[in-house]
């Protein structure tokens, strides 16, 4: 196989798993800006070792397992830096067996997330959509709900525990538990 | 795991994703992950479904218009890539994919930009969008790829200064500053100086600019193109065959898959893709919003009467009409436009037009679809209200009544109607009333005022707010005019 076929076979698969993995990768560092970087990082170390990489076996798992890697090293590099509060090497390999394990069932449930979020009560999907649509933060978020920082935290993780139990297929109401209106 | 463990799991995530976990939440959701293998599931699935909903925030953006719009993962696809330094192109071509790939996903990201930028988006009126492989928000910048319109007009402007005025349906290819293609729809094409040489093509004409304006129509039907001089002077070449013609003013041809064919520029002869409004893409234009000149915007609130409102920080006008006994919290909006740049030339078509914008005051659900009454204020007298002593008190022609104006001063010109719990697109209202009503103007300001006739069903419902002039990202309020030149 020439280069340009190899090129093209290499942007093949990654635009197949791009979505996939640039949600791996933000579910262990959800700062936008970081994740990105870690993203390019891993596609061009992807590329660079694409030799390496043999057609036809799971494309996704080898990208999954360069991506962890330099999660890995962001995340010690953030903890000396900052004092940021990182998990320990031990939980996160624990966490990324745990993905490992369950990766397919994780990926067709997110096929489900945004039916999911249209069966929310249009209260919800506002809240969502500040939340994620606007990236306002909590306390943005409570100014414009008129609520306190507390309950739009409350109301927030129980929209999420929602969907969850939605995507899961083990709730057919979308409705969180016990949410007093606005 | 019972429901308050989980909830406590569900709270510590939305603060570690907020950033407000406390060391000792922390150390105590570490340490819950490490022994519970049923937490770290939960731990895992929550964090990857915030991980979709960062990456999907258009689908949220979109909510209350019906259907979630998707987020186009692809690049698009590259032609085969040729013969000589074929590694050079393909390293290209992997990095330009990545990079689109990475802004796409990650539009909360700082985008980097390798794709030269082409063209940028200056109006969006009423647009709704089909497929697009480009960034849709006035402003952006805009890179090679497809626009697809569904409703409204949107204006972008090429880098070498031409500007092409799409009229829905339609699709457009950007290719190069000087280069595009339209693929389906109305064009009008507006061309200076700077730009002349600019070529739109089409599946059956390539249409090179010489001059300064011109208007592109494919029919939906047949393909047939049909390219119509308004102002200078174009070159159009046949695809598929050596036919070629250069245009003057008011000059037209139809370029079908056989050939070209002149035609001419009046209506009833040989009209092409009917257009469904009175006004045509084929009439002049002209813009005229609360931004130019003498315009101006605000809008009043009845319990604050003595209070003008801060409308240059909200960037927005808001309109509401409140349940009983909340009467003071009606809201009417007033606009004025200066007429002096049509002076002399006869109007024939008009349309108002605002932009909708999420006000984030009230909610949605608590209103159904809204009807909107726009008023012409014709005791000229009162048009030089001024926005910083606009209020309930001072606002020309204005009664108590959330829904009402002094007959006496104004007339109705029309009414649209908003859907229930939408927050974006546009309302507008056009015909002969408002024609009529921007002609018999004497002093060359008019001023429109625009009230919610419908009543919110409970208190606490969504407060409509529209675009005002200096709204960043949105358009300004607006009123297009079609004129017979004078």
């Amino acid at each position: 196989m020439n280069d340009d076929d190899r090129a093209e076979q290499f942007i093949q698969l990654l635009a197949q798993h791009e979505r996939r993995l640039a949600a791996y990768v933000i579910t262990f560092v959800p700062r936008s800006a970081d994740a990105d970087d870690i993203l390019q990082e891993t596609k061009l170390a992807l590329w660079r070792s694409f030799d390496q990489f043999e057609i036809g076996t799971n494309f996704g798992a080898w990208a999954r397992q360069a991506a962890l890697h330099r999660i890995f090293d962001f995340r010690r590099r953030k903890g000396r830096e900052s004092k940021h509060l990182v998990f320990s090497d031990a939980c996160l390999e624990q966490l990324a067996d745990a993905f490992e394990q369950d990766v397919h069932n994780r990926e067709t449930q997110m096929e489900r997330l945004s039916g999911c979020v249209a069966k929310l009560s249009p209260n919800h999907r506002q809240i969502l959509s500040l939340r994620y649509g606007e990236e306002l933060p909590v306390q943005d978020v409570a100014d414009r709900i008129d609520r306190t920082v507390t309950a739009t935290y409350r109301v927030l993780s129980r929209i999420r525990l929602a969907l969850r139990d939605c995507v899961c297929g083990t709730g057919d109401n979308v409705m969180p538990a016990s949410e007093p209106t606005p | 795991m019972n429901d308050d463990e989980r909830e406590q799991l569900a709270l510590w995530v939305e603060k570690q994703l907020d950033g407000s976990l406390a060391a000792e939440e922390f150390d105590q959701l570490q340490q819950l992950l490490m022994t519970q293998p049923e937490a770290r599931e939960l731990y895992l699935d929550l964090m990857h479904q915030n991980a979709h909903l960062q990456l999907e925030r258009v689908h949220l953006s979109a909510f209350g218009m019906g259907s979630a719009v998707s987020v186009d993962e692809s690049p698009a696809p590259r032609a085969g890539l040729e013969r000589r330094h074929v590694w050079l192109i393909g390293m290209i071509a992997l990095a330009t994919s990545l990079l689109l790939m990475v802004w796409w996903n990650m539009p909360s990201s700082k985008p980097v930009r390798t794709s030269p930028i082409l063209a940028q988006m200056i109006d969006s009126s009423d647009a709704e969008w089909g497929d697009c492989t480009l960034p849709t928000a006035i402003g952006s910048d805009l890179s090679s790829g497809r626009l697809k319109i569904e409703r409204g007009l949107a204006t972008i402007r090429f880098a070498s200064g031409a500007e092409v005025t799409l009229e829905s349906p339609a699709e457009l290819e950007i290719q190069t500053s000087l280069r595009g293609r339209l693929l389906a729809g109305t064009a009008v094409v507006d061309v200076p100086e700077s730009a002349h040489g600019f070529t739109l093509s089409t599946p059956t004409a390539v249409a090179i600019d010489h001059g300064t304006a011109f208007a592109v129509t494919i029919d939906r039907s047949s393909q047939a193109s049909s390219i119509e001089v308004l102002d200078g002077e174009v070159e159009v070449q046949h695809v598929g065959s050596d036919a070629s013609r250069r245009l003057t003013q008011k000059q037209r041809v139809i370029a079908s898959a056989d050939g070209l064919s002149e035609s001419g520029v009046h209506r009833g002869e040989a009209e092409l893709a009917g257009s469904e409004g009175p006004v045509s893409a084929l009439a002049k234009l002209q813009r005229i919003t609360t931004a130019d000149r003498r315009g101006r915007d605000g809008w009043i609130i009845r319990g604050r009467s003595d209070e003008v409102p801060p409308n240059s920080r909200a960037e927005l006008v808001l309109i509401k009409n409140p349940h009983d006994g909340f009467e003071r919290f009606s809201r009417k909006g007033y606009f004025a436009f200066d007429l002096g740049s049509i002076r002399g030339e006869s109007i024939t078509t008009a349309r108002f037009v605002l932009t909708l914008r999420p006000s984030g005051l009230g909610f949605a659900s608590k209103v159904g679809d809204c009807e909107f009454v726009v008023y012409g204020l014709t005791d000229e007298s009162a048009d030089d209200w001024s926005e910083e002593q606009l209020n309930w008190q001072t606002a020309p022609a204005n009664v108590d009544g959330a829904a009402e104006v002094d007959e006496s001063r104004t007339r109705e010109l029309g009414r649209f109607t908003v859907g229930r719990g939408r927050q974006h697109g546009q309302g507008w209202i056009e015909g002969e009333e408002l024609v009529d009503f921007l002609k018999a103007d004497t002093n060359g300001v008019v001023t429109l005022i625009v009230a919610r006739a419908t009543k919110e069903n409970a208190p606490g419902g969504l407060v409509h707010g529209f675009a005002n002039r200096s709204n960043s990202v949105a358009a300004p309020p607006a009123l297009l005019i079609g004129t017979d030149p004078p």
